[in-house]
């Protein structure tokens, strides 16, 4: 049985879908109920939804075998697991961000907005800059509106709310989308079914690389 | 005698390794913070206990046992010393968790090391996760190949390549041998690495085709003979060929090795060669050994059930009579336990 941690939401269903057509349906997950897991001991697997930042947790713990998380948690909380590979959806980008006009003129400490402040420090510490973080958990966009931020450190998927709010991409960080993760130790006493899981994956997943 | 199973394991441990030669090393709790500051990374975590002593220098409490006994070797020229050990070490955890004592065992050998030395200790290893469960592997891997393939990139990507590879992200390395023009050969040789998992045995002949250099070529030979000596000690299935164990290059070389048990979600043992870790501390001699994390156990059995306790209250007689009861339960090996004279617990 390989246990498996699904982000909830939109991408979560996506890749619910995708596991589905690679040969590891559970109709129960499509119903509406307040089970909370979902198992389909034919096929050999058994979902559960986690809130999307949990999933590595899930994973590292060994809760669950293996999950699906954004490149953008594992670069901020970097767990100790296993990226098995680029499943090609959910595709965004981190970036810096601020008013269109805005130029760094490094006279002054750099206030950044965040709601990943390790990847933020990583990126101004490969480029030398002294910077503030300041620590946010939404509305992000918000920050340099008000004054409290110069810029932000945030995911842009198409940019419009920055736009909306006079707001431009400054600076791309890194791109990201949704990798497959395993546990180090279920990886290893359950390698057979779970490359299997992996090849087929990534056989139907256009865009995708492992 | 009652005994938990985590402290069955750890009298077995001794016992075996005591049947292979090794002598009990007894250190101290606390060390000179520096050893530690000048090694740090060798160390799990950076983050030590320290407190300054009476005379004025800063001490740590130990958050490893290996650089102790390396400092102190002294073996005779052409033998080996070997020793083992079951001491508490203190690292910090995650945030949340702050420091945390940890029991961990373990054996060190230090001296002449040949091909006997390293293939007993890796039989230990086996043996030694053998004595928690039959259900366990362990993951060998020699550093030579990961030494040899990125000694033709450039030395600043050498930690994230390394990081990619622990990872066993193919995505990841594609894309940064891509933005740093490293040739596609190369690449597939470091995706091959990443990837490669599988029984020792099973994957000798794939490696013999990537050993195209000596330093390859040699840790072929290294691995392929510990294989031999695993089918010796009848343990072949159980050493798996994992080169996602990445170690720092600047101690460890040659074999480095993890064992797993299933139902931890992490390796429960961790150990290898560590000869450039000598030299640093300016030994020269070679070392190997490795570490078994006792406390991860705790959780590993679930709770052990326990001799239900005869209660014997203490109001129903008078306190000879209390005592002699309790002693004749006592001796009959029973578990007992007397309440209080008001009747409580």
């Amino acid at each position: 049985m390989i246990n498996i941690a699904l982000p909830k939401g939109r991408l979560g269903e996506k890749v619910y879908a995708l596991f589905e057509q690679a040969g590891y349906p559970c109709p129960a997950i499509k119903e509406e109920s307040r089970k909370l897991i979902f198992e389909n001991e034919a096929a050999g697997v058994r979902y559960f939804w986690a809130k999307p930042t949990d999933v590595p947790v899930y994973v590292e713990r060994g809760a669950a075998d293996i999950g699906i998380a954004g490149k953008d948690i594992l670069l901020e909380y970097a767990p100790d697991v296993y990226e098995l590979g680029d499943l090609g959806m959910g595709k965004c980008r981190m970036c810096v961000a601020g008013p269109a006009t805005f130029r760094d003129s490094r006279d002054a400490t750099l206030r950044v907005a965040t709601k990943f402040p390790n990847i933020a420090k990583q990126y101004y510490a490969s480029v030398s800059r002294q910077i503030d973080i300041i620590k946010l958990n939404g509305s992000i966009e918000l920050a340099p509106i008000v004054g409290l931020s110069d810029v932000i450190v945030d995911i842009v998927e198409t940019g419009s709310t920055l736009r909306e709010n006079d707001l431009a991409v400054l600076e791309t960080i890194v791109p990201i989308s949704a990798r497959l993760i395993a546990n180090k130790a279920g990886y290893k006493f359950k390698y057979e079914a779970i490359r299997t899981m992996r090849e087929k994956l990534f056989a139907l997943c256009e865009g995708g690389s492992i | 005698m009652y005994l938990r199973k985590d402290e069955q394991v750890i009298y077995s441990l001794r016992d075996l390794y005591r049947r292979y030669g090794y002598h009990q090393y007894k250190v101290t709790k606390f060390e000179e913070y520096e050893l530690y500051a000048r090694n740090k990374s060798f160390l799990v975590s950076d983050k030590m206990l320290t407190f300054t002593d009476t005379n004025g220098k800063l001490m740590a409490l130990k958050p490893d046992i290996t650089l102790s006994i390396v400092k102190n070797a002294r073996p005779a020229p052409g033998s080996v010393d070997k020793v083992y050990y079951c001491e508490n070490v203190y690292r910090a955890g995650s945030n949340y968790n702050g420091f945390q004592e940890i029991t961990q065992t373990g054996l060190e050998c230090l001296g002449a090391i040949d091909d006997y030395t390293v293939c007993e200790v890796m039989m230990l290893a086996c043996r030694s996760l053998a004595a928690i469960t039959e259900q366990y592997l362990l993951q060998v891997s020699h550093l030579g190949f990961a030494d040899a393939l990125l000694s033709q990139v450039d030395p600043a990507l050498h930690r994230e390549l390394l990081d990619l590879v622990c990872q066993k992200n193919p995505a990841g390395l594609s894309a940064l041998c891509a933005t740093a023009d490293i040739a596609p050969s190369l690449t597939q040789k470091l995706i091959l690495l990443a990837d490669t998992f599988g029984p020792l045995h099973d994957l000798l002949p794939t490696l013999e085709a990537l050993a195209d250099c000596p330093q390859t070529q040699a840790a072929y030979g290294e691995l392929a003979s510990i294989d031999q000596a695993m089918s010796e000690y009848c343990l072949t299935g159980k050493v798996y060929l994992d080169f996602s164990i990445v170690s720092d290059l600047n101690y460890y070389n040659g074999i480095v090795f993890q064992g797993y048990v299933n139902g931890l979600p992490t390796h429960i043992l961790s150990g290898g060669r560590y000869d450039r870790l000598a030299e640093k501390l300016g030994k020269q001699i070679g070392g190997i050994g490795f570490g078994v994390y006792m406390s991860l156990l705790e959780r590993f059995w679930g709770q052990e059930p326990d001799e239900p306790e005869t209660i014997l209250p203490y109001k129903n007689g008078t306190l000879q009579e209390t005592i002699r009861a309790a002693e004749a339960l006592t001796a009959q090996g029973k578990r007992v336990r007397v309440t209080g004279k008001d009747g409580a617990l």
